[in-house]
């Protein structure tokens, strides 16, 4: 069995899962996609208990998929796999609902969702990134002291002034700027390493 | 997708996307808070409600409290008020308080949906999807209305579409603090401790801002600031923009506001207009109220006459009876709207067809008629009959040229004079725009045997009822001639003849006609048209001067709950109905209900003067 890491790689979690029989990996796998397929069900503005359900129904049918699934260096399979089931998933929901507007002349064009449009896409490659984001964040949080991150946060995201920044966590101008640089190149070559992983 | 999203600053404009769910602030009666989203005013948690154990949303907002009591006492008040809303498509607002850190939130609804913006781009409804919407949006505005609640900040992001596809309005009397026209403290929520949200959410809320809400003056701010914004935001789920442009500077944006006339919308004519009143600068020449709105929209898909097409012609009307306190009875406005009815009648027939610049020549024409008549001896209360002069006047200075216009205004005008009893001005002009016709299109036409019938009212009105008459036949006959006897204008001259029969006690005869009349409209129309019901308002006289009271009674009340439903009022005719029903019911000796409809009535006269 493989080791526990902080920082599992996609390729051999998705080998763990396929193997089915590690429920570590299990876990592993839900906690890392769950919040994704949650996030997409919801801006597909799904209610909150269709949304477990479909986090539920999406990993029940990987599940069942992944021992068969052989991993394919082909790029974005896997992702869009998941988007395919996640969305197929979110659709039943809308089917037993009969709940979409529909329209009133012969001009509809039918249920909304059943449409793969550009909208669509983005919604699921802003949830991808934030996917993404979250696995970095992860190893940040590990990596780094809670001054640093501090300092990142106030300073790189919520755009405080350095200044502002150094003086409320008693760090020189210099530490905010060196956090921000330190932590920014970290994510990015975490999150660089991630999706070259993701295949 | 690209695939370098995750360098520099696109990788920071990712991570401040991020939802954020450190330092959830404590509220008594509340667990599980979650953060949920975020702007300019506050940030949104779920949470759980402990003693109801429903999971609700909080709304936090970023102002400080615990130095300003008399702020919190005013925010109580009002969410006070709003929780009293209970609306399927409000979202309802259930209490209200201070953090443990002296934040002020209210609780409310937990709703999951979609901004309307995004639902239309998601979605792409058709016109009438949209036209639907708005008016369920329209409504529920109106019910806060009615109760005492203004929004003053609609706009697609506080309106949220469920995933049954019904719209929530958020945020009722609570967003209005995010322009400088409430209160002394201004752009508040613009300090410099907030983020580029705040400025984002406060733009969003300017480009959504009424003329009379730019111009910081308060006092001109009324629920027409809402149908204002209505107006926006059907435009904006049409057109997928704004009418104008609000992407400058904030002082060029003011300027469009106030200034920048609406760009044309790719739709039906018809919607066109109502979006275009609803989006007057002027709030007098709005819609009065969302539900007004809300009912042209309605007519608009029923592909009934819309309000808005009579703008200028009742518009006109009320505001020159309210500017100059005219003192006009019933009667005379029952012959004013007669002639607007006549005008409004005469653009919607041009309008139809392709003389575009002939209906707003005849627009020009009324608005600049009532909008400078003066009273014939100065001081006096001016008269309907001081605004058919001027029109005369106005008819012998701009119709040079365009014989077709000055007849067709020489005969409403003709007619209004008759309707005042001046028949001898009556007679100048009505005779006048015959000959005209006559000229230009022969005896046989349509427009000429109106005019040649128009006289034929005036011996009517002159008690002259045998000379009357054979016009009246006259009339009818070339009309059959013409269009045919199944043609409505034929049931039209039946409905005179029906008239003056009556009128000379001839009532077996009169009430023959009226059958006749009443049989084709009906199939012509259905039993709910305004033409039925005037037909059976004339049978209902017959009938009551008969004796037959209780079928009188009856056909009264048919007509009255036709115009009930197809007129909007104040209007003359639904006085009417409601006078002649007074009086059925005092001979019945049912006098409560007899004098409900005569308040009614009453009431409906006193707002067409406008106090």
């Amino acid at each position: 069995m493989v080791p526990m890491t902080r920082y599992t790689t996609h390729i051999s979690l998705l080998q763990r899962v396929s193997a089915s029989t590690d429920p570590a990996a299990w876990r592993e796998f839900c906690d890392r996609y769950g919040l994704l397929i949650r996030s997409f069900a919801r801006r597909r503005a799904l209610q909150p208990a269709d949304c477990d359900e479909v986090v539920q129904d999406v990993l029940t049918a990987l599940t069942q998929a992944m021992p068969g699934f052989e991993y394919d260096p082909t790029r974005g399979k896997f992702r869009g796999y998941l988007k395919t089931i996640t969305l197929r998933e979110i659709q039943k929901r809308y089917r037993q609902h009969r709940e979409l507007p529909l329209a009133t002349d012969g001009e509809s064009q039918g249920v909304e969702l059943e449409r793969d449009d550009a909208a669509l896409d983005q919604t699921w490659e802003d949830e991808w990134r934030q996917y993404h984001l979250r696995q970095a964040m992860r190893s940040i949080e590990v990596e780094f002291s809670e001054a640093d991150r501090e300092a990142f946060d106030l300073y790189a995201v919520h755009g405080t002034p350095a200044q502002e920044t150094a003086t409320r966590l008693q760090l020189s101008v210099d530490q905010v700027y060196q956090a921000k640089s330190r932590i920014l190149k970290r994510i990015e070559s975490l999150i660089e390493r991630q999706v070259e992983d993701e295949g | 997708m690209s695939n370098d999203w995750f360098h520099g600053d696109e990788l920071l404009g990712e991570l401040r996307k991020a939802p954020r769910s450190d330092a959830a602030p404590r509220v008594p009666g509340y667990t599980h808070l979650e953060e949920i989203g975020r702007g300019g005013q506050g940030v949104v948690f779920e949470a759980l409600q402990q003693s109801t154990q429903r999971t609700v949303a909080i709304k936090v907002l970023h102002e400080d409290v615990t130095r300003v009591v008399e702020r919190k006492t005013r925010f109580e008040r009002e969410i006070e008020l709003v929780s009293t809303l209970e609306h399927p498509c409000i979202v309802r607002v259930y209490d209200s308080g201070v953090t443990e850190d002296g934040q002020l939130y209210y609780v409310m609804e937990r709703l999951v949906g979609v901004p309307l913006d995004q639902h239309i781009s998601d979605t792409q409804p058709t016109q009438a999807w949209i036209v639907q919407l708005l008016i369920r949006i329209a409504d529920a505005v109106g019910f806060a209305h009615q109760r005492g609640v203004m929004h003053r900040d609609l706009k697609p992001a506080n309106i949220i579409v469920s995933s049954d596809g019904a719209p929530h309005i958020l945020d009722f009397g609570a967003a209005k603090r995010a322009l400088p026209v409430e209160d002394g403290e201004g752009f508040a929520t613009l300090t410099p401790r907030e983020d580029v949200t705040v400025a984002g959410d406060f733009l969003g809320t300017l480009a959504f801002a009424s003329p009379e809400q730019v111009s910081g003056d308060p006092a001109r701010v009324d629920i027409r600031t809402d149908v204002y914004a209505l107006g926006l935001i059907l435009y904006h789920c049409l057109a997928g923009r704004l009418p104008y442009d609000v992407s400058g500077a904030v002082a060029t944006v003011v300027q469009s506001i106030v200034d920048a006339r609406p760009q044309p919308l790719k739709a039906h004519s018809e919607l066109q207009l109502i979006v275009s009143k609803a989006l007057d600068k002027d709030p007098e020449r709005r819609y009065s109220s969302a539900h007004t709105f809300a009912r042209d929209l309605e007519r608009f898909l029923r592909g009934d006459p819309i309000e808005a097409r009579g703008d200028s012609t009742w518009y006109v009307l009320r505001k020159t009876v309210q500017k100059h306190k005219v003192p006009f009875g019933l009667a005379a406005l029952l012959t004013v709207s007669a002639v607007f009815f006549a005008v409004s009648m005469f653009i919607a027939y041009r309008n139809v067809a392709r003389e575009q610049s002939k209906t707003s020549d005849i627009k020009i024409f009324w608005e600049d008629t009532l909008g400078s008549v003066a009273p014939a001896r100065p001081g006096a209360a001016i008269t309907f009959a001081d605004v058919l002069n001027e029109a005369v006047a106005w008819i012998e200075i701009t119709t040079e040229g365009e014989p077709e216009i000055e007849a067709s205004l020489r005969t409403t005008v003709g007619n209004g004079y008759r309707n005042l009893g001046r028949f001898d001005e009556a007679e100048e002009q009505l005779q006048r725009g015959l000959a005209l016709r006559r000229e230009l299109f022969g005896p046989n036409h349509a427009d000429s045997i109106a005019s040649f019938n128009a006289i034929a009212l005036l011996r009517q009105s002159q008690q002259r009822y045998d000379e009357a008459a054979a016009m009246f036949t006259a009339a009818l006959d070339a009309r059959i001639a013409l269009l045919g006897s199944e043609h409505p204008a034929v049931a039209q001259s039946y409905q005179n003849l029906g008239r003056v029969a009556f009128q000379q006690q001839r009532l077996d005869e009169a009430e023959a006609l009226y059958l006749k009349v009443l049989q084709r409209r009906i199939a012509l129309y259905g039993a709910k048209h305004q033409g039925v019901a005037m037909v059976q308002f004339d049978l209902a006289e017959v009938a009551r001067v008969r004796g037959r009271l209780e079928e009188s009674l009856s056909l009264h009340s048919t007509a009255l709950a036709t115009r009930r439903e197809r007129l909007s009022p104040p209007h003359p005719d639904l006085a009417r109905s409601l006078r002649a029903l007074g009086e059925i019911l005092t001979l019945l000796g049912r006098t409560a209900e007899a004098q409900a409809a005569l308040a009614e009535a009453d009431d409906i006269g006193r707002s067409l003067r406008g106090n």
